[in-house]
Protein backbone atom coordinates (compact mmCIF):
# COMPACT_ATOMS: atom_id res chain seq x y z
CA UNK A 1 0.00 0.00 0.00
CA UNK A 2 1.33 3.29 -1.11
CA UNK A 3 -0.29 6.32 0.63
CA UNK A 4 0.59 9.72 -1.18
CA UNK A 5 -0.78 13.08 0.52
CA UNK A 6 -0.91 16.43 -0.61
CA UNK A 7 2.82 15.79 -2.14
CA UNK A 8 4.43 18.85 -3.54
CA UNK A 9 8.43 18.98 -4.81
CA UNK A 10 9.77 22.26 -5.45
CA UNK A 11 13.14 22.60 -7.29
CA UNK A 12 13.89 26.41 -7.34
CA UNK A 13 11.29 27.85 -8.58
CA UNK A 14 10.03 24.68 -10.53
CA UNK A 15 7.51 23.31 -8.77
CA UNK A 16 7.64 19.28 -9.73
CA UNK A 17 5.01 17.82 -7.72
CA UNK A 18 2.13 19.62 -7.12
CA UNK A 19 -0.08 18.55 -4.84
CA UNK A 20 -0.64 15.25 -5.61
CA UNK A 21 -2.89 12.67 -3.69
CA UNK A 22 -3.36 8.83 -4.20
CA UNK A 23 -3.49 5.16 -3.43
CA UNK A 24 -1.80 2.62 -4.51
CA UNK A 25 -3.40 -0.78 -3.61
CA UNK A 26 -1.82 -3.81 -3.41
CA UNK A 27 -2.94 -7.09 -5.65
CA UNK A 28 -2.90 -4.86 -9.22
CA UNK A 29 -0.23 -3.42 -11.08
CA UNK A 30 -0.70 -0.16 -11.01
CA UNK A 31 0.89 2.27 -13.72
CA UNK A 32 2.40 5.56 -13.06
CA UNK A 33 1.91 7.74 -16.37
CA UNK A 34 3.34 10.66 -17.66
CA UNK A 35 5.11 12.45 -20.12
CA UNK A 36 9.06 12.79 -19.46
CA UNK A 37 9.52 15.64 -16.78
CA UNK A 38 5.86 15.24 -15.70
CA UNK A 39 7.34 14.43 -12.36
CA UNK A 40 6.90 10.76 -11.85
CA UNK A 41 10.56 10.03 -10.96
CA UNK A 42 10.58 12.78 -8.59
CA UNK A 43 7.48 11.10 -6.95
CA UNK A 44 9.05 7.61 -6.84
CA UNK A 45 12.58 9.51 -5.23
CA UNK A 46 10.38 10.65 -2.84
CA UNK A 47 8.74 7.08 -2.15
CA UNK A 48 12.18 5.64 -1.04
CA UNK A 49 13.37 8.82 0.90
CA UNK A 50 15.96 9.74 -1.57
CA UNK A 51 14.33 13.55 -2.09
CA UNK A 52 12.69 15.31 1.18
CA UNK A 53 9.17 16.88 -0.12
CA UNK A 54 8.92 20.08 0.35
CA UNK A 55 5.09 19.67 1.95
CA UNK A 56 3.06 16.88 2.30
CA UNK A 57 3.70 12.88 2.79
CA UNK A 58 4.50 9.60 1.21
CA UNK A 59 3.92 6.52 3.05
CA UNK A 60 4.67 3.14 2.09
CA UNK A 61 3.04 0.16 4.06
CA UNK A 62 1.61 2.88 6.77
CA UNK A 63 5.59 4.35 7.22
CA UNK A 64 7.61 7.18 6.03
CA UNK A 65 10.85 6.26 4.17
CA UNK A 66 13.06 6.24 6.98
CA UNK A 67 10.64 4.55 9.64
CA UNK A 68 11.52 1.45 7.69
CA UNK A 69 13.24 -1.11 9.74
CA UNK A 70 14.34 -3.52 7.52
CA UNK A 71 13.48 -0.98 3.88
CA UNK A 72 14.26 -3.53 1.14
CA UNK A 73 11.70 -6.05 2.43
CA UNK A 74 9.22 -3.20 2.77
CA UNK A 75 10.02 -1.35 -0.56
CA UNK A 76 12.09 -2.35 -3.10
CA UNK A 77 13.04 0.34 -5.65
CA UNK A 78 14.23 0.48 -9.07
CA UNK A 79 14.75 4.09 -9.91
CA UNK A 80 17.64 4.59 -12.48
CA UNK A 81 18.96 1.35 -14.79
CA UNK A 82 22.44 0.65 -14.62
CA UNK A 83 22.88 2.28 -11.32
CA UNK A 84 25.84 -0.25 -10.66
CA UNK A 85 29.57 0.12 -10.43
CA UNK A 86 30.82 -0.96 -13.95
CA UNK A 87 33.34 -2.78 -12.54
CA UNK A 88 31.88 -4.73 -10.09
CA UNK A 89 29.85 -8.24 -10.67
CA UNK A 90 26.11 -8.65 -10.57
CA UNK A 91 26.86 -10.79 -7.74
CA UNK A 92 28.87 -8.66 -5.96
CA UNK A 93 26.37 -5.61 -6.64
CA UNK A 94 23.52 -7.50 -5.41
CA UNK A 95 25.58 -8.70 -2.05
CA UNK A 96 26.34 -5.40 -0.84
CA UNK A 97 23.02 -3.81 -1.41
CA UNK A 98 21.72 -7.17 1.00
CA UNK A 99 23.94 -7.25 3.39
CA UNK A 100 23.07 -4.06 4.67
CA UNK A 101 19.54 -5.15 5.42
CA UNK A 102 20.73 -8.96 6.94
CA UNK A 103 19.87 -10.46 3.76
CA UNK A 104 22.07 -13.22 2.76
CA UNK A 105 23.77 -14.90 -0.30
CA UNK A 106 21.37 -17.47 -1.20
CA UNK A 107 18.57 -14.58 -1.46
CA UNK A 108 21.02 -12.98 -4.17
CA UNK A 109 21.55 -15.76 -5.56
CA UNK A 110 17.39 -16.47 -5.88
CA UNK A 111 16.93 -13.01 -7.51
CA UNK A 112 20.03 -13.19 -9.93
CA UNK A 113 18.36 -16.70 -11.24
CA UNK A 114 14.85 -14.87 -11.17
CA UNK A 115 16.27 -12.41 -12.99
CA UNK A 116 17.67 -14.33 -15.46
CA UNK A 117 21.27 -13.44 -14.82
CA UNK A 118 21.74 -16.73 -12.45
CA UNK A 119 24.89 -17.26 -16.19
CA UNK A 120 26.32 -13.56 -15.93
CA UNK A 121 26.46 -13.19 -12.41
CA UNK A 122 30.16 -13.16 -11.52
CA UNK A 123 30.79 -11.14 -14.72
CA UNK A 124 31.30 -6.67 -14.72
CA UNK A 125 28.15 -5.46 -14.78
CA UNK A 126 30.13 -2.65 -17.37
CA UNK A 127 29.75 -5.28 -19.56
CA UNK A 128 25.59 -5.78 -19.54
CA UNK A 129 23.36 -4.68 -22.28
CA UNK A 130 20.96 -1.81 -21.48
CA UNK A 131 18.24 -4.91 -21.28
CA UNK A 132 20.79 -6.62 -18.54
CA UNK A 133 21.42 -3.70 -16.45
CA UNK A 134 17.43 -3.55 -15.86
CA UNK A 135 17.46 -7.04 -14.73
CA UNK A 136 19.79 -5.83 -12.56
CA UNK A 137 18.02 -3.87 -11.15
CA UNK A 138 14.96 -5.35 -10.96
CA UNK A 139 16.89 -8.01 -9.27
CA UNK A 140 17.77 -5.32 -6.50
CA UNK A 141 14.47 -4.23 -6.27
CA UNK A 142 13.34 -7.90 -5.36
CA UNK A 143 16.10 -8.58 -3.13
CA UNK A 144 14.41 -8.12 0.42
CA UNK A 145 11.04 -9.86 -1.08
CA UNK A 146 9.38 -6.53 -0.54
CA UNK A 147 5.66 -5.84 0.08
CA UNK A 148 5.51 -2.95 -1.83
CA UNK A 149 7.77 -2.83 -5.44
CA UNK A 150 8.67 0.53 -7.14
CA UNK A 151 9.70 0.49 -11.04
CA UNK A 152 11.00 3.90 -12.93
CA UNK A 153 10.67 2.55 -16.63
CA UNK A 154 11.42 -0.99 -15.86
CA UNK A 155 11.00 -1.50 -19.88
CA UNK A 156 13.26 0.68 -21.19
CA UNK A 157 16.07 -1.53 -22.89
CA UNK A 158 14.35 -4.36 -22.77
CA UNK A 159 13.54 -6.59 -25.68
CA UNK A 160 10.09 -7.99 -26.74
CA UNK A 161 10.84 -10.88 -24.88
CA UNK A 162 12.14 -9.04 -21.84
CA UNK A 163 8.74 -6.98 -22.06
CA UNK A 164 6.83 -10.45 -21.65
CA UNK A 165 8.96 -11.77 -18.98
CA UNK A 166 8.68 -8.32 -16.60
CA UNK A 167 4.93 -8.32 -17.21
CA UNK A 168 4.84 -12.10 -16.23
CA UNK A 169 6.96 -11.07 -13.22
CA UNK A 170 4.64 -8.05 -12.37
CA UNK A 171 1.64 -10.37 -13.08
CA UNK A 172 2.84 -12.65 -10.27
CA UNK A 173 3.84 -9.97 -8.03
CA UNK A 174 0.32 -8.65 -7.90
CA UNK A 175 -1.24 -12.17 -7.98
CA UNK A 176 0.97 -12.41 -4.18
CA UNK A 177 -0.74 -9.60 -2.83
CA UNK A 178 2.03 -7.02 -3.40
CA UNK A 179 1.55 -3.53 -4.00
CA UNK A 180 3.12 -3.12 -7.37
CA UNK A 181 3.65 0.36 -8.74
CA UNK A 182 5.54 1.17 -12.54
CA UNK A 183 5.85 4.59 -14.19
CA UNK A 184 6.49 4.77 -18.09
CA UNK A 185 5.77 7.13 -20.48
CA UNK A 186 5.34 4.62 -23.42
CA UNK A 187 1.75 4.07 -23.24
CA UNK A 188 1.48 0.62 -25.19
CA UNK A 189 3.38 -1.41 -22.88
CA UNK A 190 1.79 -0.03 -20.01
CA UNK A 191 -1.36 -0.73 -21.45
CA UNK A 192 -0.12 -3.83 -21.51
CA UNK A 193 1.13 -4.18 -18.00
CA UNK A 194 -1.04 -2.29 -15.89
CA UNK A 195 -4.92 -2.76 -14.75
CA UNK A 196 -4.95 0.85 -12.95
CA UNK A 197 -3.15 3.48 -13.95
CA UNK A 198 -2.65 6.85 -12.59
CA UNK A 199 -1.47 9.90 -14.90
CA UNK A 200 -0.12 13.33 -14.24
CA UNK A 201 1.30 15.65 -16.00
CA UNK A 202 3.17 18.79 -14.83
CA UNK A 203 2.88 17.28 -11.24
CA UNK A 204 -0.37 17.51 -10.90
CA UNK A 205 -3.01 14.78 -11.13
CA UNK A 206 -5.05 14.03 -14.24
CA UNK A 207 -6.76 10.55 -13.94
CA UNK A 208 -6.77 7.67 -11.25
CA UNK A 209 -8.46 4.80 -12.23
CA UNK A 210 -8.53 1.78 -14.23
CA UNK A 211 -7.11 1.60 -17.65
CA UNK A 212 -9.96 0.57 -19.38
CA UNK A 213 -11.95 2.61 -17.80
CA UNK A 214 -8.88 5.70 -18.86
CA UNK A 215 -9.23 4.34 -22.78
CA UNK A 216 -12.96 4.37 -22.63
CA UNK A 217 -13.80 7.65 -21.13
CA UNK A 218 -10.95 9.74 -22.78
CA UNK A 219 -10.83 8.58 -25.80
CA UNK A 220 -13.33 10.09 -28.57
CA UNK A 221 -14.11 8.02 -31.83
CA UNK A 222 -11.84 8.80 -34.10
CA UNK A 223 -12.94 8.27 -37.97
CA UNK A 224 -10.75 8.10 -40.69
CA UNK A 225 -12.28 8.85 -44.04
CA UNK A 226 -10.26 8.28 -47.67
CA UNK A 227 -11.78 10.17 -50.37
CA UNK A 228 -10.16 11.66 -53.65
CA UNK A 229 -12.12 15.14 -52.58
CA UNK A 230 -11.30 15.17 -49.33
CA UNK A 231 -10.90 18.65 -49.16
CA UNK A 232 -14.75 19.34 -50.38
CA UNK A 233 -15.72 16.75 -47.74
CA UNK A 234 -13.42 18.64 -45.01
CA UNK A 235 -15.56 21.95 -46.01
CA UNK A 236 -19.10 20.12 -45.47
CA UNK A 237 -17.71 18.38 -42.28
CA UNK A 238 -16.46 21.18 -40.07
CA UNK A 239 -18.46 22.55 -37.16
CA UNK A 240 -18.46 22.82 -33.26
CA UNK A 241 -16.59 20.24 -31.79
CA UNK A 242 -15.37 18.66 -34.66
CA UNK A 243 -11.78 18.12 -35.58
CA UNK A 244 -10.31 17.18 -38.59
CA UNK A 245 -7.24 16.41 -39.56
CA UNK A 246 -5.93 16.63 -42.76
CA UNK A 247 -3.32 13.42 -43.08
CA UNK A 248 -3.29 13.56 -46.92
CA UNK A 249 -4.34 15.23 -50.02
CA UNK A 250 -7.02 12.11 -49.91
CA UNK A 251 -7.25 11.44 -46.49
CA UNK A 252 -8.72 13.08 -43.48
CA UNK A 253 -8.61 12.04 -39.77
CA UNK A 254 -12.23 13.27 -37.92
CA UNK A 255 -13.01 13.72 -34.24
CA UNK A 256 -16.39 14.24 -33.17
CA UNK A 257 -18.41 12.53 -35.62
CA UNK A 258 -19.99 9.71 -36.45
CA UNK A 259 -19.05 7.25 -39.33
CA UNK A 260 -22.87 6.91 -40.20
CA UNK A 261 -23.02 11.07 -40.57
CA UNK A 262 -20.14 11.31 -41.99
CA UNK A 263 -21.13 8.57 -44.96
CA UNK A 264 -24.41 10.27 -45.74
CA UNK A 265 -23.25 13.92 -46.07
CA UNK A 266 -20.91 12.05 -48.48
CA UNK A 267 -23.38 10.46 -50.08
CA UNK A 268 -25.92 13.35 -50.24
CA UNK A 269 -23.45 15.78 -51.98
CA UNK A 270 -22.54 12.67 -54.43
CA UNK A 271 -18.46 12.42 -52.70
CA UNK A 272 -17.05 8.99 -53.43
CA UNK A 273 -15.65 7.53 -50.48
CA UNK A 274 -13.01 5.01 -51.00
CA UNK A 275 -12.67 4.42 -47.04
CA UNK A 276 -14.27 4.58 -43.64
CA UNK A 277 -12.99 3.16 -40.71
CA UNK A 278 -13.86 3.86 -36.89
CA UNK A 279 -10.88 3.46 -34.36
CA UNK A 280 -11.05 3.40 -31.16
CA UNK A 281 -7.62 5.37 -29.58
CA UNK A 282 -5.32 3.90 -27.92
CA UNK A 283 -4.02 4.45 -24.60
CA UNK A 284 -1.27 6.55 -26.38
CA UNK A 285 -4.05 8.52 -27.94
CA UNK A 286 -6.30 8.96 -24.78
CA UNK A 287 -3.11 9.70 -22.58
CA UNK A 288 -1.90 12.21 -25.40
CA UNK A 289 -5.25 14.17 -25.42
CA UNK A 290 -5.07 14.15 -21.52
CA UNK A 291 -1.72 15.38 -21.24
CA UNK A 292 -1.43 17.77 -24.32
CA UNK A 293 -1.65 20.93 -22.34
CA UNK A 294 0.72 19.55 -19.65
CA UNK A 295 3.49 18.79 -22.15
CA UNK A 296 6.24 21.27 -21.55
CA UNK A 297 7.96 20.87 -24.74
CA UNK A 298 5.62 19.71 -27.04
CA UNK A 299 7.24 18.34 -30.60
CA UNK A 300 5.44 20.12 -33.66
CA UNK A 301 4.54 17.17 -34.97
CA UNK A 302 3.29 15.51 -31.51
CA UNK A 303 -0.17 14.79 -31.62
CA UNK A 304 -0.23 12.69 -34.39
CA UNK A 305 -1.48 8.84 -32.76
CA UNK A 306 -1.08 6.06 -34.34
CA UNK A 307 -4.35 4.67 -36.13
CA UNK B 1 -1.83 -2.67 5.86
CA UNK B 2 0.55 -3.93 8.54
CA UNK B 3 4.30 -3.68 8.56
CA UNK B 4 4.95 -7.28 7.66
CA UNK B 5 2.20 -8.75 6.30
CA UNK B 6 3.76 -11.28 3.87
CA UNK B 7 2.65 -11.94 0.65
CA UNK B 8 -0.17 -14.53 0.57
CA UNK B 9 1.38 -16.95 -2.14
CA UNK B 10 4.74 -16.85 -1.21
CA UNK B 11 7.64 -14.85 -2.70
CA UNK B 12 8.83 -15.90 -6.10
CA UNK B 13 11.56 -18.51 -5.60
CA UNK B 14 11.89 -17.33 -2.17
CA UNK B 15 11.46 -18.11 1.48
CA UNK B 16 7.88 -18.43 2.69
CA UNK B 17 8.33 -17.02 6.20
CA UNK B 18 8.00 -13.42 7.02
CA UNK B 19 11.25 -12.07 4.77
CA UNK B 20 11.64 -9.60 7.80
CA UNK B 21 12.34 -11.72 10.30
CA UNK B 22 16.02 -11.06 11.68
CA UNK B 23 16.63 -8.18 8.97
CA UNK B 24 17.17 -4.85 9.82
CA UNK B 25 20.17 -2.15 9.11
CA UNK B 26 23.08 -2.31 11.82
CA UNK B 27 26.39 -0.88 11.70
CA UNK B 28 28.18 -3.57 11.59
CA UNK B 29 25.96 -4.88 8.33
CA UNK B 30 26.50 -2.03 6.79
CA UNK B 31 30.60 -2.02 7.16
CA UNK B 32 30.19 -5.43 5.91
CA UNK B 33 28.56 -3.51 2.68
CA UNK B 34 31.30 -1.35 2.21
CA UNK B 35 33.88 -4.11 2.81
CA UNK B 36 32.33 -5.87 -0.34
CA UNK B 37 32.53 -2.84 -2.61
CA UNK B 38 35.57 -2.06 -1.59
CA UNK B 39 37.52 -5.49 -2.39
CA UNK B 40 34.61 -6.05 -5.26
CA UNK B 41 36.55 -3.38 -7.66
CA UNK B 42 39.60 -4.12 -8.94
CA UNK B 43 40.46 -0.78 -9.56
CA UNK B 44 40.00 0.31 -6.20
CA UNK B 45 42.35 -2.62 -5.24
CA UNK B 46 44.88 -2.29 -7.78
CA UNK B 47 45.25 1.44 -6.51
CA UNK B 48 45.75 0.23 -3.13
CA UNK B 49 49.21 -1.66 -4.14
CA UNK B 50 49.83 0.31 -5.77
CA UNK B 51 50.26 2.80 -2.69
CA UNK B 52 51.91 0.30 -1.08
CA UNK B 53 54.30 0.19 -3.96
CA UNK B 54 55.04 3.33 -3.89
CA UNK B 55 55.40 4.18 -0.28
CA UNK B 56 57.94 0.97 0.32
CA UNK B 57 59.65 2.32 -3.67
CA UNK B 58 59.92 5.30 -2.77
CA UNK B 59 61.58 5.23 0.84
CA UNK B 60 64.30 2.50 -0.57
CA UNK B 61 65.13 5.21 -3.46
CA UNK B 62 65.45 8.15 -1.27
CA UNK B 63 67.34 6.08 1.19
CA UNK B 64 69.49 4.98 -0.97
CA UNK B 65 70.58 8.46 -2.53
CA UNK B 66 70.63 10.21 0.63
CA UNK B 67 72.73 8.09 2.95
CA UNK B 68 76.01 9.56 1.53
CA UNK B 69 74.75 13.05 2.15
CA UNK B 70 73.52 12.16 5.69
CA UNK B 71 76.93 10.18 6.53
CA UNK B 72 79.24 13.73 5.08
CA UNK B 73 77.04 15.52 7.32
CA UNK B 74 76.39 18.10 4.49
CA UNK B 75 73.16 20.42 4.90
CA UNK B 76 70.52 19.02 2.98
CA UNK B 77 68.84 21.34 0.09
CA UNK B 78 65.28 22.68 1.55
CA UNK B 79 63.55 21.78 -1.83
CA UNK B 80 60.40 20.01 -1.03
CA UNK B 81 60.71 16.83 -2.25
CA UNK B 82 64.23 16.07 -0.27
CA UNK B 83 64.18 14.19 2.92
CA UNK B 84 65.89 15.83 5.69
CA UNK B 85 66.96 13.00 7.90
CA UNK B 86 67.42 9.56 8.17
CA UNK B 87 64.04 8.69 9.01
CA UNK B 88 62.49 11.10 6.77
CA UNK B 89 64.24 9.67 3.77
CA UNK B 90 62.87 6.25 4.89
CA UNK B 91 59.64 7.45 4.97
CA UNK B 92 59.91 9.80 1.51
CA UNK B 93 57.31 8.05 0.05
CA UNK B 94 54.42 9.74 2.05
CA UNK B 95 54.37 13.10 0.07
CA UNK B 96 53.58 11.07 -3.37
CA UNK B 97 51.36 8.00 -1.15
CA UNK B 98 48.96 10.65 0.18
CA UNK B 99 47.85 11.52 -3.16
CA UNK B 100 46.72 8.31 -4.26
CA UNK B 101 45.27 7.48 -0.49
CA UNK B 102 43.30 10.99 -1.45
CA UNK B 103 42.33 10.24 -4.37
CA UNK B 104 41.17 7.42 -3.55
CA UNK B 105 38.99 8.31 -0.67
CA UNK B 106 37.18 10.92 -3.19
CA UNK B 107 36.70 7.70 -5.54
CA UNK B 108 35.41 5.60 -2.78
CA UNK B 109 32.61 7.75 -2.51
CA UNK B 110 32.18 9.68 -5.74
CA UNK B 111 31.82 6.86 -7.71
CA UNK B 112 28.68 6.47 -5.82
CA UNK B 113 27.66 9.28 -7.12
CA UNK B 114 28.81 8.97 -10.98
CA UNK B 115 26.71 5.65 -11.34
CA UNK B 116 23.80 5.96 -9.76
CA UNK B 117 24.85 3.46 -7.15
CA UNK B 118 23.96 6.15 -4.30
CA UNK B 119 20.18 5.81 -4.90
CA UNK B 120 19.92 2.00 -4.41
CA UNK B 121 22.73 2.45 -1.34
CA UNK B 122 20.47 5.01 0.84
CA UNK B 123 17.07 3.15 -0.58
CA UNK B 124 18.56 0.43 1.29
CA UNK B 125 19.97 2.21 3.85
CA UNK B 126 17.39 5.24 4.31
CA UNK B 127 18.86 6.52 7.53
CA UNK B 128 21.58 7.51 5.22
CA UNK B 129 24.43 7.91 7.85
CA UNK B 130 25.60 4.51 8.50
CA UNK B 131 26.95 4.43 4.99
CA UNK B 132 28.77 6.81 5.75
CA UNK B 133 30.26 5.68 8.93
CA UNK B 134 31.07 2.21 6.68
CA UNK B 135 32.64 4.04 3.99
CA UNK B 136 34.88 5.99 6.55
CA UNK B 137 35.89 3.27 9.09
CA UNK B 138 36.44 0.39 6.08
CA UNK B 139 38.17 2.68 3.99
CA UNK B 140 40.11 4.30 6.58
CA UNK B 141 40.73 0.55 8.36
CA UNK B 142 41.80 -0.72 5.46
CA UNK B 143 44.46 2.43 4.66
CA UNK B 144 45.37 2.72 7.85
CA UNK B 145 46.68 -1.36 7.74
CA UNK B 146 48.27 -1.21 4.47
CA UNK B 147 50.02 1.80 4.70
CA UNK B 148 51.12 0.76 8.66
CA UNK B 149 52.32 -2.76 6.97
CA UNK B 150 54.40 -0.69 4.58
CA UNK B 151 55.73 2.67 6.60
CA UNK B 152 57.51 -0.30 8.59
CA UNK B 153 58.85 -2.40 5.70
CA UNK B 154 59.70 1.03 4.29
CA UNK B 155 61.40 1.79 7.53
CA UNK B 156 63.14 -0.87 8.25
CA UNK B 157 64.63 -1.50 4.72
CA UNK B 158 65.35 1.86 4.07
CA UNK B 159 67.64 1.99 7.33
CA UNK B 160 69.55 -0.88 6.37
CA UNK B 161 70.39 0.62 3.36
CA UNK B 162 71.28 3.78 5.15
CA UNK B 163 73.12 2.00 7.54
CA UNK B 164 75.79 0.84 4.97
CA UNK B 165 77.00 4.99 5.40
CA UNK B 166 76.32 3.95 9.03
CA UNK B 167 73.79 6.44 9.68
CA UNK B 168 70.63 3.60 9.60
CA UNK B 169 67.99 4.74 11.93
CA UNK B 170 65.99 2.34 14.39
CA UNK B 171 63.07 2.65 16.14
CA UNK B 172 64.38 3.79 19.63
CA UNK B 173 66.13 6.96 17.88
CA UNK B 174 64.28 10.14 19.10
CA UNK B 175 60.79 10.32 17.32
CA UNK B 176 61.34 7.21 15.13
CA UNK B 177 58.65 5.17 16.31
CA UNK B 178 56.18 8.19 16.54
CA UNK B 179 57.30 9.17 12.98
CA UNK B 180 56.36 5.93 11.85
CA UNK B 181 53.22 4.75 13.61
CA UNK B 182 51.62 8.24 12.55
CA UNK B 183 52.19 8.22 8.97
CA UNK B 184 49.60 5.60 8.88
CA UNK B 185 47.45 7.91 10.53
CA UNK B 186 48.68 10.89 8.10
CA UNK B 187 47.44 8.99 5.18
CA UNK B 188 44.34 6.47 6.09
CA UNK B 189 43.35 10.56 7.52
CA UNK B 190 43.74 11.82 3.85
CA UNK B 191 41.83 8.86 2.74
CA UNK B 192 39.06 9.93 4.90
CA UNK B 193 39.05 13.93 3.90
CA UNK B 194 38.67 12.47 0.63
CA UNK B 195 35.34 10.87 1.74
CA UNK B 196 34.03 13.79 3.27
CA UNK B 197 35.09 15.88 0.31
CA UNK B 198 33.28 13.45 -2.50
CA UNK B 199 30.53 13.55 -0.04
CA UNK B 200 30.24 17.28 -0.12
CA UNK B 201 31.27 18.00 -3.92
CA UNK B 202 29.80 14.51 -5.57
CA UNK B 203 31.98 14.94 -8.26
CA UNK B 204 35.21 13.12 -8.85
CA UNK B 205 37.25 15.68 -10.67
CA UNK B 206 36.56 18.37 -8.18
CA UNK B 207 36.96 16.08 -5.35
CA UNK B 208 41.07 15.25 -6.27
CA UNK B 209 41.12 18.66 -7.33
CA UNK B 210 40.60 19.87 -4.06
CA UNK B 211 42.32 17.37 -2.18
CA UNK B 212 45.54 17.36 -4.28
CA UNK B 213 45.62 21.20 -4.03
CA UNK B 214 45.19 21.13 -0.13
CA UNK B 215 48.14 18.38 0.17
CA UNK B 216 50.56 20.43 -2.62
CA UNK B 217 49.87 23.67 -3.21
CA UNK B 218 48.08 25.12 0.32
CA UNK B 219 51.00 25.95 1.41
CA UNK B 220 53.20 27.34 -1.13
CA UNK B 221 49.67 29.78 -1.20
CA UNK B 222 49.44 30.55 2.09
CA UNK B 223 53.06 31.05 1.92
CA UNK B 224 51.86 34.33 -0.33
CA UNK B 225 50.23 36.25 2.80
CA UNK B 226 52.16 39.06 4.53
CA UNK B 227 55.07 37.85 6.41
CA UNK B 228 53.75 38.48 9.31
CA UNK B 229 50.99 36.44 9.40
CA UNK B 230 51.84 33.80 6.67
CA UNK B 231 54.01 31.15 8.58
CA UNK B 232 51.81 31.10 11.56
CA UNK B 233 48.87 30.36 8.60
CA UNK B 234 51.20 27.89 7.38
CA UNK B 235 51.69 26.23 10.44
CA UNK B 236 48.07 25.20 10.66
CA UNK B 237 47.48 23.89 7.57
CA UNK B 238 46.48 20.24 6.92
CA UNK B 239 50.03 19.06 5.17
CA UNK B 240 51.93 21.24 7.51
CA UNK B 241 49.94 19.69 10.62
CA UNK B 242 50.90 16.22 9.41
CA UNK B 243 54.51 17.36 8.39
CA UNK B 244 54.77 18.32 12.41
CA UNK B 245 54.01 14.89 13.42
CA UNK B 246 55.97 12.51 11.26
CA UNK B 247 58.95 14.45 11.22
CA UNK B 248 61.03 12.91 13.93
CA UNK B 249 62.75 15.71 14.58
CA UNK B 250 61.16 19.02 15.10
CA UNK B 251 61.01 21.99 12.78
CA UNK B 252 60.67 25.13 14.23
CA UNK B 253 58.75 26.04 11.30
CA UNK B 254 55.78 23.92 12.32
CA UNK B 255 53.33 22.91 15.47
CA UNK B 256 54.58 20.47 17.70
CA UNK B 257 54.08 17.08 17.05
CA UNK B 258 51.00 16.69 19.21
CA UNK B 259 50.04 20.06 18.28
CA UNK B 260 49.76 18.98 14.82
CA UNK B 261 48.23 15.17 15.37
CA UNK B 262 45.74 17.29 17.24
CA UNK B 263 45.08 20.16 14.40
CA UNK B 264 45.06 17.41 11.32
CA UNK B 265 42.25 15.79 13.44
CA UNK B 266 40.37 18.94 14.02
CA UNK B 267 40.00 18.97 10.20
CA UNK B 268 38.91 15.18 9.90
CA UNK B 269 36.34 15.77 12.22
CA UNK B 270 35.09 19.32 10.76
CA UNK B 271 35.11 17.99 7.64
CA UNK B 272 33.12 15.08 8.58
CA UNK B 273 30.55 16.58 10.20
CA UNK B 274 29.83 18.79 7.34
CA UNK B 275 29.56 15.78 5.36
CA UNK B 276 26.56 14.06 7.78
CA UNK B 277 24.76 17.16 7.62
CA UNK B 278 25.27 17.86 3.85
CA UNK B 279 24.59 13.75 3.07
CA UNK B 280 21.56 13.83 5.66
CA UNK B 281 19.76 16.99 4.75
CA UNK B 282 20.21 16.66 0.27
CA UNK B 283 17.79 15.25 -2.05
CA UNK B 284 20.20 12.21 -3.51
Amino acid sequence: MIEVNELSKRYGSTLAVDSLTFTVTPGVVTGFLGPNGSGKSTTMRMLVGLDAPTAGTVKVGGRLPHEHEVPLCQVGALLEAGAAHPGRSAFDHLHALAVTNGIGRRRVNEVLALSGLAEVAHRRSGGFSLGMGQRLGIAAALLGDPATVVLDEPVNGLDPEGILWIRDLLDRLAAEGRTVFVSSHLMREMAQIAQHVIVIGKGRLMADLPVAEFTGALSGRRVTVRSPQAAALRELLLGPDVTITTVSRTELDVEGLTSEHIGDVAAARGIPVHQLTTSQASLEEAFMKLTREAVEYRAPEFARGEA
Amino acid sequence: MTLTVPPSTGPPAGPAADPAAGRGVTLPRVIHSEWIKLRSVRSTTLALALTVVVLIGVGLISSATMGETFAKGADVDDAPFTPTSPVGATLGGVFFAQLLTGALGVLVMSVEYSTGMIRATLSAVPTRLPVLWAKTLVFGGTLFVLTLAATLIAFFSGAALLESHQVGPTLSDPGALRAVLTTPVYLAGIGVLGIAFATLLRSTALGVSVISFMVFLLDSLAGLLPSAIASDVVKVLPASAGNAFMSAQHDPDLLGPWAGLAVFCGYLALALAAATVVLKRRDA
